[in-house]
């Protein structure tokens, strides 16, 4: 169903159709999020409240394009995102600190450690289960360090279809611990795009 | 847009803002471009962690991952100490250690480790190696330091040596290759004194 016939439907009091939006845009907003923040607790706040405004919005107007919905929900991600941004800023000016505003943050900080910790196991894990120190090396330079795939190829001598099939493995394997965590949902389950 | 590169170039925040805000609404239309990007920014956070902690270089050359099982032995010697004074009363005046517990050590490609302690209550364990092991390294708790003299039974017909360590365990080193599956039992005495023998039976289990 297009985002046209979503926006259409959900205006005309369809709650089925706002299932589906939600459950088709949850996934990218979160990443938007992500992205910004580097907080992955926050990200699923934000997230939540993008679905909410947007939810709203479209029950009560239609959109002038409905098929720039996709860009409608990012850009409230991001004024979201930035206004979170600045009521950081406010909070670190203040002198008290002893706001509710403040016990969330922190717990969302918490949560955010905790969720960068998981993913930190797990990609011990999945290092330390490779056998080639060159390996290692590829999978850091690609995901850390962001290097480009031909240049880290003729570094270290690998081939295209090897360079794949080690991140393959490697990305199969971290999604597997993350499952093992309980941390992934299944629409996670995405690792065939190197 | 070619989705693997895009996904790299945004998570490494390579992106021109036209080029974030076509992407975004791609992602927003496509939850499994969505679900590589979530990947990937999973994996970055990891190795961020890593790096900021300074363990990244260390675990690349594989450092971390010996010193990872240098603890491992020494919680693994623990659990011995622990076991063996709990039974010394149990075996004292009995040569045969029909009762044996085993804590696998270090699961390693090539060369399992397990530590052998005898206590109360188990019964021969099974020792899970993998295919291709050829090696498998037995830490066994003794009574003091000095010589000891090893025999696996029925034979072991790739060799089988011993050393003592400092740590009060004998380390020994059985050769696994061409062993069938099946029951055998580690005969150890100080050397010189057979009558202080001590067994340490167990299964041997190789995965196929």
């Amino acid at each position: 169903m297009s985002f046209s016939e979503l926006a259409h439907r959900i205006r005309a009091g369809d709650r089925q159709a706002e299932g589906d939006l939600t459950r088709r845009l949850t996934q990218g907003i979160t990443q938007i999020a992500v992205k910004l923040t580097g907080n992955f607790a926050l990200a699923q706040e934000i997230c939540q409240e993008t679905l909410i405004i947007i939810l709203t919005r479209l029950r009560a107007h239609e959109l002038d394009d409905p098929e720039k919905l996709p860009a409608f929900v990012a850009q409230t991600a991001r004024n979201l995102i930035f206004a979170e941004r600045r009521k950081q800023r406010r909070r670190k000016t203040e002198t008290g600190h002893d706001s509710i505003e403040e016990v969330a943050d922190v717990s969302a900080t918490h949560e955010r450690d905790a969720e960068r910790e998981s993913a930190a196991v797990a990609i011990r894990k999945v290092l330390s289960e490779m056998s080639s120190e060159r390996d290692r090396i590829l999978l850091v330079r690609f995901y850390l360090h962001d290097e480009d795939k031909e240049v880290i190829c003729r570094d270290l001598g690998v081939s295209g279809p090897n360079f794949n099939l080690v991140l393959f493995r490697a990305r199969a394997r971290f999604l597997e611990l993350l499952q093992d965590r309980g941390l992934l949902s299944k629409d996670l389950l995405c690792f065939s795009i190197l | 847009m070619n989705d693997a590169p895009a996904a790299a170039r945004y998570v490494a925040g390579r992106m021109s803002e036209a080029e974030i805000a076509e992407f975004e609404s791609q992602m927003l239309s496509r939850p499994d471009l969505a679900a590589d990007v979530n990947v990937r920014q999973r994996m970055k956070a990891g190795l961020q962690v890593l790096e900021e902690r300074q363990e990244l270089s260390e675990i690349i050359a594989g450092v971390a991952n010996r010193r990872r099982r240098l603890l491992a032995l020494a919680a693994g010697i623990a659990v011995a100490a622990i076991s063996a004074s709990l039974v010394v009363w149990y075996q004292r005046g009995d040569r045969t250690s029909h009762l044996l517990a085993i804590d696998a050590i270090d699961q390693g490609e090539n060369t399992p480790s397990f530590l052998l302690a005898t206590i109360r209550g188990s019964g021969p364990p099974v020792i899970d190696i993998p295919a291709n092991a050829e090696y498998v390294e037995l830490r066994v708790m003794v009574d003091g330091p000095g010589g000891y003299d090893v025999r696996l039974v029925p034979d072991a017909p790739g060799g089988i040596t011993s050393a003592p360590g400092t740590d009060g365990l004998l380390t020994v080193a059985l050769h696994v290759a061409g062993l069938e599956n099946g029951a055998y039992y580690l005969s150890v005495w100080p050397a010189g004194k057979p009558e202080n023998e001590q067994r340490y039976p167990f299964e041997l289990a190789r995965r196929r």
